[in-house]
């Protein structure tokens, strides 16, 4: 019998764009990918996927995406990057406590929006999964509705966006909880479980000031989580040398190089796709 | 029976009276605190008995609350805003936290004092037995962010083990005596700093979860 294979695409921003590397390769090998679930970034990618299984075309996308969202991604990157001046650090406190989220401008949900419109899970070519934190601490997994108000809910990252009521749920970032949502993949009926590993190995000593130290110390945390998350994984892919912070999508040229460059050397990767294959 | 303390201030005075009870039991305990309990853990061994550390305790609890309380009101954070446009990594200045631990500790000899830290440079814990003078460590299993700044230790930093990752490591505990706050957030009018805040919480309480389950016993004071 056909092992399914399931693949686990973590949280992680910009830095995401290299699960497509990984499904590039995983569809270079010869192997069809049954199952799909992510987290935050995972959830774009993996839904998008599970619509259109072409990981090269999805490739152009995003790099045609990101280009054409320049401006907006440059206008996020302003909002919520930690200034040095004193007189943005100012706007941006203020930021933080009167509004609801950094970023006033829906750049989320305009963005996701416009890549899956009205498509529903049950368009979809693959099973697919998307991973939200529940405000009241419960991981959420949505197989079901319009994917963009999946997607926009698990993309939530906590203060950077608002986030979305769907149904009686309240759901953020499915990345706070849920890095790597291997347990999902499992649960949906994976037999074989890749899992895409997109959070940086960070080793600090020096902070500008109290929140560069909180966050750093929120990103350790994030860390502990994913190791824990891919520990139930067959095969972990991990592309913790990706040091690019969340926001910078304009950098998808170079995530993408960097992840290939990744994957060319990634010998258990080659070998564990050859059984499933 | 080795026990492993981690709760929020709140609960200190009950998980002295659980300790107390056990230790009427006869139960032979060996104590190792994280947090707040690193605190409770050199209170008692210092003051040489529970029931000393436990007068201590009562006759500085409001103090202590106050001391060690950060929260998203106003005064906390209006001070967070303050230091942090000071480039400060903390509120309090660590001469200020290690006078106010001095000030609870009964001899002051902490030989022998077992506590659980976080290596935030490593992104580690560490089990650490003090010797007779190490208050700087003792300091540093209690350094919660942003209250507090992260205390040098070898090559690292230590900060509130706590505050990270809620429970360490089951290890060779027998026993946890478990008094963390689940997080709590009422989104109606919350801004992106408290949604910032509770998504931190959660990670903590998430890694506690997965980790509670593998001890072998646990004491949750709610």
């Amino acid at each position: 019998m056909k092992r399914r294979l399931g693949v686990a695409l973590g949280s992680g921003g910009a830095r995401g764009l290299a699960h497509l590397a990984l499904l590039e390769k995983i569809e270079d090998v010869g192997a069809k990918i049954d199952i799909i679930a992510g987290s935050s970034i995972g959830a774009v990618i993996g839904a998008a996927y599970a619509l259109e299984p072409n990981a090269r075309k999805l490739k152009r996308f995003s790099i045609y995406l990101m280009t054409k969202f320049g401006s907006s991604i440059r206008k996020l990157r302003s909002t919520v990057e930690i200034k040095v001046g004193l007189t943005n650090r100012v706007k941006f406190f203020n930021r933080l406590l009167t509004r609801e989220a950094l970023d006033a401008s829906d750049f989320l949900y305009s963005t996701i929006s416009q890549i899956f419109g009205k498509s529903r899970f049950s368009d979809c070519k693959l099973k697919l999964g998307v991973v939200s934190t529940n405000m009241n601490g419960e991981i959420e997994l949505i197989e079901e509705g319009y994917i963009v108000d999946a997607v926009v809910a698990s993309a939530s990252i906590p203060g950077a966006f608002p986030p979305m009521r769907l149904g009686s749920m309240n759901l953020m970032d499915g990345g706070v909880m849920r890095v790597v949502p291997v347990a999902e993949v499992r649960k949906m009926g994976a037999d074989f479980v890749v899992a895409s590993n997109i959070t940086p190995s960070l080793r600090r000593h020096d902070f500008h000031d109290i929140f560069d130290y909180v966050v750093y110390l929120d990103d350790l945390k994030g860390e502990i989580l994913s190791l824990s998350d891919v520990e139930e994984a067959d095969l972990v892919v991990d592309f913790t040398e990706l040091k690019v912070p969340w926001y910078r999508f304009d950098l998808v040229t170079r995530i993408l190089e960097e992840a290939e460059r990744i994957l060319q050397n990634h010998d258990e990767f080659f070998r564990a796709m050859e059984v499933v294959a | 029976m080795k026990v492993m303390i981690s709760i929020d201030p709140e609960v200190a005075l009950t998980a002295m009276d659980v300790i107390h009870e056990m230790n009427s039991n006869g139960e032979k305990l060996e104590l190792v605190g994280a947090g707040f309990g690193a605190l409770m853990v050199a209170m008692i061994a210092t003051h040489g008995n529970l029931a000393k550390a436990r007068r201590t305790f009562l006759t500085n609890r409001k103090r202590i609350l106050e001391f060690f309380r950060w929260d998203l009101g106003l005064e906390s954070l209006l001070k967070t805003m303050i230091a942090s446009l000071m480039k400060k990594v903390s509120i309090v200045p660590f001469s200020r936290l290690k006078e106010t631990v001095e000030t609870l500790l009964g001899d002051r000899n902490l030989k022998g004092v077992e506590v659980m830290a976080f290596d935030l440079t490593r992104n580690t814990e560490l089990h650490l037995k003090l010797g007779e003078h190490d208050i700087n460590i003792l300091c540093g299993s209690l350094a919660r962010p942003p209250l507090f700044e992260p205390v040098p230790f070898e090559k690292g930093l230590l900060c509130d083990l706590s505050y990270m990752v809620g429970i360490p490591e089951p290890g060779s505990f027998d026993l946890l005596i478990y008094g963390l706050k689940k997080p709590d957030l009422n989104s109606k009018n919350a801004k992106a700093l408290d949604f910032m805040e509770h998504g931190d919480r959660l990670r903590t309480f998430e890694i506690s979860r997965r980790r509670l389950e593998k001890y072998p016993e646990v004491v949750k004071i709610t």
